[in-house]
């Protein structure tokens, strides 16, 4: 450790006084010093607006960055990897005074997280069609693994709808914010981060793979959420959109 | 196999289909052929997905450097094991020609600072510097280059000249330099020194390669401060400076950088053509 260093980071949260000696003034030197404080501060300010940016739409730019300032100056972050900066952003959001009268912010800001994870996840073949059949009966007894950029939701209120209005827009979109029970799916299967609503069957059934319970069971759990629900038509469905890992030892010969 | 580098553009995601397209676009015929791309290391220490799989299909046409900022060389903490061993799985994976990180510090205790923080040139950082630098090259098992600092801030304690002070780091841990010629510039302006001078100093064995990129006068202090911005294209004082340096050290792999104020692809090239040129004619002349 060095006097230097430690004046330096005093220094950049405002107080000048330590890094004075270490200086020769000119009168210049205080803008000099808010060069790094700006760059810094401006470095994690667009690391975190990068990074929700819906939430960065819906209150726009200069709101966000407002707010990304308190954030930033409160958890100023330990890893040079600033695609992955600022996890807790969306729980400091629900607890921040300026943001009351938008309950919708927070929850949009924990999907716009979700959407960065299955966007940096590990790369994994999904299990397809020809794989489940090869495992036949025998897959209803094998404990279900999701894809690692696999991400899940089920709100009472409408973030779901909400946030697929701004970050996948369609011209049906619904901007509403009401109470209305609702699932979304966030996954990258291949290249590209997709999202989708999930039926309340759907919900039940991945859920349950979520907790590493048996395709048969997850199936009950679909079952029981929606009877007389066509469960094979619903896991073929999910098949195909990718959501599911090739479990590793029971992988077929090409 | 691709032609050995010559001038390289650093590689923005919002370019990554015309980078790997190339040379089908912008450039004049015959100055692509040298054409690299530049990464900062840390905006791919993840585990997967598109950036990954775009960096290896451009990797598989193109030489590929890996420009740290995030070991916080200078830093009075030993350099992050974690980051190391990051840093080092990019190296396998990716197999760049050049390695390279900056004469500055960046993390101390918990926090990391999105920035490249300054030192006093004296004896007690040159020796954290060196230990650090040794550090790196044992984890990372090859050579880097240490990339010379922007100056905002006049202080007192330097014990050595920018040149020398990088030429001792050299020399103590076999490690190379990196010649950032608009820092020189930018520096030479906010401290009062000569910019050709410093350049007209450093010895042409230890440089391995060289950037360019813009700068801009500070809003509140004009020209008196200029910042190391990176969102402008380089400037033709910057330019006549690279030529000098080029002039008499020979051909380096040359980066245009650009990081804020992202233009077209093709604006680039036209830089990176520019440098190319430039290169061409030290070859021609040598």
């Amino acid at each position: 450790m060095t006097a230097f260093h430690a004046a330096f980071e005093t220094a950049l949260n405002g107080r000048f006084d330590d890094l004075w000696p270490h200086l020769e003034p000119n009168d210049r030197t205080l803008g000099a010093i808010a060069v790094y404080r700006n760059t810094a501060v401006k470095g994690r300010i667009d690391a975190l607006e990068a990074n929700y940016p819906t939430v960065s739409q819906m209150v726009g730019s200069e709101w966000f960055r407002a707010a990304a300032r308190e954030f930033v100056e409160a958890q100023p972050g330990d890893d040079p990897v600033l695609a992955a900066y600022g996890a807790d952003f969306p729980d400091w959001l629900a607890r921040f005074e300026p943001a009351r009268d938008m309950p919708y912010l927070a929850p949009v800001a924990r999907l716009d997280r979700a959407w960065t994870e299955a966007h940096l996840a590990p790369d994994a073949a999904p299990m397809d069609a020809r794989h489940a059949a090869a495992l036949g009966l025998a897959l209803t007894g094998m404990p279900a693994r999701l894809h690692p950029s696999v991400r899940l939701f089920w709100f009472d209120w409408t973030a779901p709808s909400l946030w697929l209005a701004h970050r996948y827009p369609r011209a049906d979109a619904e901007l509403a914010w009401r109470a209305e029970p609702q699932g979304l799916l966030i996954q990258r299967p291949d290249a590209e981060v997709r999202a989708r609503r999930l039926s309340r069957a759907e919900w039940a059934f991945l859920d349950a793979c979520r907790k590493g319970r048996p395709f048969g069971a997850a199936a009950l759990s679909a079952q029981s959420a929606e009877p007389g629900l066509d469960v094979p038509a619903l896991f073929a469905g999910l098949i195909a959109i990718g959501v599911f890992e090739t479990p590793a030892l029971q992988r077929p010969k090409p | 196999m691709p032609a050995a580098p010559t001038a390289g553009l650093g590689l923005k995601p919002q370019h990554y289909a015309e980078a790997e397209a190339c040379p089908a676009v912008g450039a004049p015929k015959g100055m692509e052929d040298g054409l690299w791309f530049e990464v900062h290391p840390e905006n791919y220490m993840i585990d997967g997905g598109p950036r990954l799989s775009w960096l290896e299909r451009i990797r598989a046409r193109r030489p590929l450097s890996l420009h740290g900022v995030g070991l916080s060389l200078a830093g009075d903490e030993r350099p992050d094991r974690a980051h190391l061993a990051r840093f080092r799985a990019l190296i396998y994976r990716f197999e760049p020609f050049v390695v390279s990180e900056h004469l500055a510090w960046s993390r101390r205790g918990n926090v990391y600072h999105p920035d490249l923080l300054p030192v006093p040139r004296s004896r007690e950082i040159l020796t954290l510097v060196c230990d650090h630098v040794e550090e790196a090259q044992a984890y990372l098992g090859r050579r880097i280059l240490i990339e010379n600092p922007t100056a905002y801030l006049p202080m007192a304690g330097h014990e050595w000249d920018e040149v020398d002070f990088l030429v001792e780091i050299a020399r103590r841990t076999g490690c190379g330099l990196l010649v950032d010629v608009n820092n020189v510039h930018v520096s030479a302006a906010n401290m009062g020194g000569s910019a050709e001078a410093w350049l007209d100093a450093v010895p042409a064995d230890l440089v391995g390669e060289i950037h360019l990129a813009g700068h801009r006068p500070d809003p509140v202090w004009g020209e008196a401060l200029l910042i190391d911005s990176h969102d402008a294209p380089v400037a033709e004082a910057v330019w006549r400076l690279y030529e000098r340096l080029i002039g008499r050290i020979g051909g380096r792999p040359t980066l245009i950088e650009r990081d804020g104020e992202v233009p077209e692809f093709a604006e680039l090239l036209g830089e990176q053509a520019r440098a190319a040129e430039a290169l061409m004619l030290v070859e021609a002349l040598a």
